[in-house]
């Protein structure tokens, strides 16, 4: 049941949207780690990261050495995907995991004002408290543009966070 | 949920529940041996202060961040330094810190205590690893428990236990801490047994001292020794000691003081109180079914058991035959450093003085026989004064860690080496050669004229400012004193005088704290501990810490000198050799060129014949690595052009901002630091040569990284992450 505005063709209803955003936040609030992809000389390449989501789910933030190889790809070229899922490395994952891909664009947060990703970070990871304190960590910003939410082997949701609700 | 227990109400001696050392006394108790009063804060308040500070992980990445098998003793005692601030700066649950409270106000404040570690990777019965963790006497009131809990708790990873992890199976997942707490016994004599002579099978010892036995136990005290038949306990022989001092409580530490006359006179024990010591370990022994070793404590006619464990006989130490306990050995006392300080000072001396000797030796003007001889008794003096350099001047390195531990267990400061700063209080003879060497560059550049003999190679031509501060680098630092002979023809000299001219460019400056700074660290410190006798010992150690920091350098420097008197004894012998036959001698053994010496028509076997092999095509690497890590010695971020250093020559070939990867600095090598853009170490530690003179000049260094100088190759491009340890390699040159 839709309230308000019509929903434009194709789009999943209210109800619906609730839902899937929900698995979404359950994937980034559960999960702690996630596999980043970055690009390096127009071949990807990949990263296991820790990783933390704004509640709003439009932001991710991780924490790297700037001595690697994922930032100096990401300086680069900003474009950015990571796969967050909850498999458990077993026969019915094919069925039962979900996993969400994070497509965006990815800024060292140096250059953003507001340093709220390394408390988020810290509050996620408290363990690595030191690791993203270093002056020689970065605390990388992932502006989220798209979710791809794949659930029971084959079914893939796209949530487009530019022009979300 | 209750986390403390009195000992006598224990349900279960579980071992995983209350630790090795509380279940073993549990179950002595239980066997009517007189033990004293105890309290166990079991395994579970440890985890729950590791949950509640999220400590787990922290750990888990402190022993996983490089292979704990490829660490120095130097790492580990790292790793744990930094657990053990981790430790210090969290906070006890509420639930956990009223518990303690409750048991101190209602059981424990009218005496004194122990808090003694009792870990569940001891297993007392099987095993005996004595000081894997830390005990701590005469607390006397709760703040202080508090803290010491803590570090008993943070001792379950000791650089000692790391050491031995592997036998004891340590994990984060399956090893945990209790803490026994016991009333401390004001034993008038105190006391070890061993059940079974370890050197006679038929004997029983006991050994006593009046007072507590700690001093014993620590070797402070000497003990009186009587040699009992295992059988019957017959006295066969007392070997009296002088008995002139005692260990006795403290305010807050047991203390030293002078015996009275009536104990001087009088063995600390008499004929019935030895039969009750030999009753009781004998009745150890026959519980545990295995000779023991017994401390004791008599407090009136009251004889306590105060620990069991099977005996294990410490052989001498070899660092080649185990370097482990030789690592561990290191670790001195407080009393024993002081012992080493002393005599170090009369060895600085000493070592000044004969290395002056060889030094005015006009070795030119000796006969053959005579430069012979000379040859010999260097070679003598070197190898006492290395044997010395191993015995005395590197345990007295132990200072500046003994300071480290006890300025970080009372300031708890943010950063675990923030001691070094008061450390670095005044400059090493390696920096100031530093120093030296820019004040030599800055006279050579200041006249064009030297330049020109520089580069013309009419090295005698030089300016007198510049010889004569040449010679005095070599008299004070110990370069080589083939240097003042302005040889150009010498290969050392020529890329010695072709790098200093460079260096005064690209030299950086040494960055040090502003004094303002490390007075207000260093006031900080001696204000945490009551003025008087406390204070003063704090200063002390604070100074022995310094001394200790300086000699770390300044002690390869005097040792250097030896070294380079054999060379420059051998340099002659080469020198008479070639003017004296055509041969080339470039194959001869240092024996050998002594031999020609001697016997001129000696003739070496044919040297073998050294080919260049070229290297083989290098075909499709399967596998190689690109980023490494070691232990972050030295704060910064940079990335530049590595240069591998084989051997100080290579040195001179470093160029400014390259990043130098080698085994290990040597003070000989810290020349070159003030150029280099970063330092890559394969040997690991905060506090090695490396590391302590990277910070001097703020560049970013990496230290024990295993691989260095296999996987990096001079002319790759890598970047080195001072802060977190990360060696990565960039672009492959």
């Amino acid at each position: 049941m839709n309230h308000g505005t019509e929903s434009p063709r194709n789009d999943l209803s209210d109800f619906e949207y609730a839902k899937t955003m929900e698995i979404v936040r359950q994937l980034l609030n559960e999960q702690k780690v996630g596999i980043l992809a970055t690009i390096n000389s127009n071949k990807p390449y990949t990263s296991i990261v820790g990783f933390a989501a704004t509640d709003d789910l439009k932001t991710i933030y991780f924490g790297t050495p700037v001595a690697t190889l994922k930032f100096r790809n990401i300086q680069d070229n900003p474009n950015v995907s990571i796969l967050i899922d909850n498999r458990k490395n077993l026969g019915s994952d094919f069925s039962k995991a979900a996993a969400l891909t994070c497509m965006g664009i990815a800024s060292s947060e140096d250059d953003s004002p507001d340093h709220l990703g390394i408390n988020h970070l810290i509050n996620r990871h408290p363990e690595l408290k030191t690791f993203f304190n270093s002056p020689s960590c970065k605390i990388i910003k992932i502006c989220v543009s798209k979710y791809s939410l794949v659930l029971r082997f084959q079914e893939v949701t796209e949530i487009d966070m530019e022009t979300s609700k | 949920m209750s986390y403390i227990f009195a000992l006598n109400e224990v349900k279960i001696d579980a071992n995983n529940l209350i630790g090795g050392k509380a279940a073993s006394l549990f179950r002595l108790q239980k066997e009517n041996f007189l033990i004293p009063d105890s309290f166990v804060i079991s395994t579970e308040a440890y985890e729950s202060f590791v949950e509640g500070n999220k400590l787990r992980g922290f750990i888990q990445l402190e022993l996983n961040r490089k292979d704990l098998n490829q660490c120095r003793w130097e790492e580990l005692w790292d790793i744990s330094l930094r657990i053990k601030n981790s430790f210090l700066k969290g906070k006890l649950s509420n639930h956990l810190k009223d518990e303690i409270t409750a048991l101190f106000h209602e059981e424990l404040k009218d005496s004194k205590l122990a808090a003694r570690s009792s870990s569940t990777v001891e297993d007392s019965a099987n095993r005996s690893f004595a000081g894997l963790h830390d005990s701590y006497l005469d607390i006397s009131n709760l703040s202080q428990l508090i803290q010491k809990i803590k570090l008993i708790w943070a001792s379950l990873w000791s650089d000692a236990a790391l050491s031995y992890r592997k036998e004891l199976d340590l994990s984060t997942e399956n090893s945990s801490m209790a803490v026994l707490l016991q009333k401390m016994i004001n034993g008038q004599s105190s006391g070890i047994a061993f059940s079974q002579n370890p050197f006679d099978a038929k004997q029983t010892v006991i050994e006593a001292v009046y007072g507590i036995n700690q001093g014993l136990v620590d070797g402070k005290i000497e003990p009186d020794r009587w040699f009992l038949n295992r059988q019957g306990g017959k006295l066969l022989k007392h070997a009296a000691a002088l008995r002139e001092e005692k260990l006795v409580s403290g305010t807050s530490k047991p203390k030293i003081i002078k015996t009275k006359k009536s104990e001087k006179i009088n063995p600390p024990l008499n004929e019935r109180q030895l039969k009750k010591v030999f009753e009781l370990c004998c009745n150890a022994e026959s519980y545990y079914h295995k000779p023991q070793d017994v401390e004791w404590t008599f407090e009136a006619e009251r004889l306590f058991l105060l620990q069991s464990r099977p005996i294990t006989v410490k052989s001498t130490i070899d660092p080649q035959q185990n370097r482990k306990e030789w690592d561990l050995s290191l670790k001195r006392s407080f009393d024993n450093l002081l012992e080493l300080q002393k005599k170090i000072e009369v060895y600085l001396k000493e070592m000044t003085l004969e290395a002056a000797k060889f030094r005015n030796k006009e070795i030119k003007s000796l006969s053959d026989d005579d430069l012979r001889n000379e040859y010999t008794s260097a070679e003598q003096k070197l190898k006492h004064w290395t044997e010395i350099y191993w015995e005395t001047f590197i345990p007295y390195g132990h200072g500046m860690r003994l300071f480290g531990q006890i300025y970080n267990e009372v300031i708890c400061p943010d950063d675990p080496y923030e001691f070094i700063s008061i450390l670095q209080n005044s400059s090493n003879l390696a920096t100031r050669r530093n120093d030296e060497l820019n004040n030599l560059a800055l006279l050579i550049n200041a006249d064009e004229a030297n330049l020109v003999h520089i580069k013309s190679g009419t090295l005698k031509s030089l300016s007198k400012a510049v010889k004569k501060k040449l010679s005095d680098l070599v008299v004070n630092y110990a370069l080589p004193s083939t240097l003042t002979e302005l040889d150009m023809e010498n290969k050392y000299t020529k890329e010695f005088f072709s790098f200093v001219v460079r260096q005064t460019k690209n030299c950086r400056k040494r960055k040090s704290a502003p004094k303002s700074k490390i007075k207000r660290i260093e006031d900080n410190f001696l204000k945490s501990f009551p003025a008087g006798d406390e204070r003063a010992w704090a200063n002390q150690l604070m100074e022995l810490g310094r001394h200790s920091f300086l000699m770390r350098d300044d002690d390869n420097v005097f040792l250097d000198r030896f070294k380079d008197a054999k060379s420059c004894i051998l340099l002659e012998v080469q020198r008479r050799l070639k003017n004296r036959h055509a041969e080339n001698f470039e194959y001869y053994s240092e024996a050998q060129l002594l031999k020609k010496l001697e016997q001129p028509n000696f003739i070496t076997e044919m040297p073998r014949q050294i080919t260049t092999v070229p290297k083989p095509k290098v075909g499709v690497l399967k596998a190689r690595k690109r980023q490494v890590t070691g232990q972050p010695a030295g704060p910064g971020y940079i990335t530049g052009i590595a240069r591998l250093i084989d051997g100080s020559h290579d040195l001179f070939a470093l160029q400014k901002g390259e990043i130098i990867i080698c085994d290990a600095i040597g003070p000989e090598m810290t020349f070159a630091v003030p150029i280099a853009g970063g330092i890559v170490e394969r040997r690991g530690g905060m506090l090695i040569h490396g590391a302590i003179i990277a910070r001097e000049y703020g560049i970013p260094c990496v230290t024990g990284v295993a691989d260095a100088m296999k996987i990096i190759n001079t002319g790759d491009k890598v970047s080195i992450d001072g802060y977190l340890g990360i060696v990565a390699i960039v672009k492959r040159g």
